[in-house]
């Protein structure tokens, strides 16, 4: 859990951060690689969606140098299982999301991400 | 027909079965028994096989479940919520009031990729170090599809875009077993009295994976409901649904309780009623019915909204109705 898919999705929100809160830095992490089924209609449509240079980057720093800098043209079957594999196989269990702007940390614990803003911190 | 063999209720070589033709009344609702025995036609043959259907309740129940609390809805229901929602693999459905999970494993049966979240990251997880979601997906073979459980205020979420979801599957709280809250300070003692409700804590043991718990002050069920309508309007994909139980007065509900908290772009697909008596809930059916985008809605709109607004929903204030019985409130 916390895959890399969610990771795309999530950005802070804390009063005030609207701008460079996105993607939040992974930090002191531990993960995971389990299976998932593969669904390349699912992926397809998915890719729209999908902060390209963000989950590059993400993927990179969990080990994961698979992807091309620009989502292809074609998308093979072997560019898919690729895809499929960052979006849904990593799974970030321990550790922390920190916001790039207001340096917010949302800590994960056993794959569940606190995305709870303290008092202050709602607009 | 010629059947001539002796009739064993026990042992039947062969069972005869019987159905009854009705009406379609789909998009309306209905009481439990009405219009029964009013059928068209009636058929009467031979049974060759049984529904698939059927044994998911067994499958489903609760008790059987590993991880469960007080909030879990029960089988039958969540399989007709998940069917509402067109379940099917290769979709992405989303439970905002996630709780112990219980509609996102028979959505997750029937092949969908599920998220959930939860203000209360304890309903979540229960005890055990492996989240209590994830060992009850573990059971029905569905865990893989539970793609992640994040804990935040629904009032207050994270989520980058919107447009992602085919559906949205929740039964909101109504602050009767799990208190409807939000992240905020607690109105003031004496300023706005009827506000101040005793909440529930039905998990009195803090736990250590929650560092820190904020504090939420009490969500009123008709703000909550059109805030769900705009949220579900923000965060599905065209013609997307959001499926949902509103809990209501029986004697005082009208159809245009649902109508009045609908927003442009959105409408109702179907409307069925559990009747409970003096109270009952209604699993309400919305499609998203435009491509345009909306923005994120505020969260406050409807709490604005209610006090112009002309028509009061049954629902309005539903906790303070439910523990009072029901007895008309003094309005002034
Ligand atoms: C009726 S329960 C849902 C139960 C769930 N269907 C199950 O199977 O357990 C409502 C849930 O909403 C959560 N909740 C209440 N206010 C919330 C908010 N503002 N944001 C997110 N979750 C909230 C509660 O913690 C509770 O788990
Ligand atoms: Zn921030």
């Amino acid at each position: 859990m916390v895959r890399l898919i969610t990771h795309n999705l999530l950005a802070c929100h804390a009063k005030g951060c609207t701008s460079n809160n996105f993607p939040l830095q992974f930090k002191d992490i531990q993960i995971e690689l389990r299976e998932a089924e593969f669904n390349p209609d699912f992926l397809r449509g998915f890719i729209p969606r999908i902060e390209w240079g963000a989950l590059t980057d993400a993927a990179r720093q969990l080990g994961d140098t698979s992807l091309p800098s620009e989502p292809p043209d074609m998308l093979d079957d072997d560019f898919l299982q690729k895809l499929h594999h960052v979006l849904l196989e990593i799974h970030v269990e321990e550790g922390a999301m920190v916001c790039p702007n207001c340096g917010h940390v949302y800590p994960i614990s056993n794959g569940i991400p606190n995305m709870l803003l303290a008092e202050h911190e709602i607009g | 027909m010629g059947l001539l063999g002796k009739i064993d209720m026990k042992n039947p070589e062969i069972t005869m079965i019987c159905f009854e033709e009705y009406i379609d009344k789909r998009g309306t609702t209905r009481d439990k028994h009405e219009g029964d025995g009013d059928f068209k036609e009636v058929f009467f043959g031979r049974l060759i096989e049984e529904g698939s259907a059927r044994m998911l309740l067994k499958t489903f129940d609760v008790k059987k479940r590993v991880y469960y609390g007080n909030t879990s809805m029960e089988a039958e229901i969540s399989l007709l919520m998940a069917n509402q929602t067109l379940a099917a693999p290769g979709k992405l459905i989303y439970d905002p009031f996630v709780g112990t999970g219980s509609m996102a494993y028979t959505t997750a049966h029937f092949g969908a990729m599920v998220f959930g979240s939860d203000i209360d990251g304890r309903q979540m997880r229960g005890k055990d170090r492996q989240p209590g979601i994830i060992r009850a997906a573990s059971q029905y073979g569905v865990a893989p599809r539970i793609i992640d459980l994040c804990t935040f205020d629904i009032t207050r979420n994270p989520w980058r875009c919107g447009d992602l979801f085919d559906a949205i599957i929740t039964d909101p709280p109504y602050g009767v077993r799990a208190g409807a809250k939000r992240l905020g300070r607690k109105p003031r003692l004496g300023k706005t009295p009827q506000n101040v409700t005793v909440r529930e804590s039905p998990h009195p043991v803090r736990d250590n994976d929650q560092p820190y718990i904020p504090p939420t002050k009490p969500y009123e069920l008709s703000s909550l409901a059109s805030d769900l309508v705009l949220l579900a309007r923000y965060m599905l994909k065209p013609r997307g649904r959001l499926v949902f139980f509103l809990p209501t007065v029986t004697d005082e509900y009208e159809e245009l309780d649902i109508q009045a908290m609908l927003c442009e772009g959105m409408e109702v697909v179907a409307n069925s009623l559990q009747n409970f008596g003096s109270w009952g809930r209604r699993l309400i059916t919305i499609r998203k019915s435009t491509s345009q985008h909306y923005p994120l809605p505020t969260f406050e709109s409807a709490a604005s909204k209610s006090e112009s607004d002309t028509h009061v929903p049954a629902h309005r204030d539903f906790r303070e109705k439910y523990f009072q019985g029901f007895k008309k409130l003094d309005t002034d």
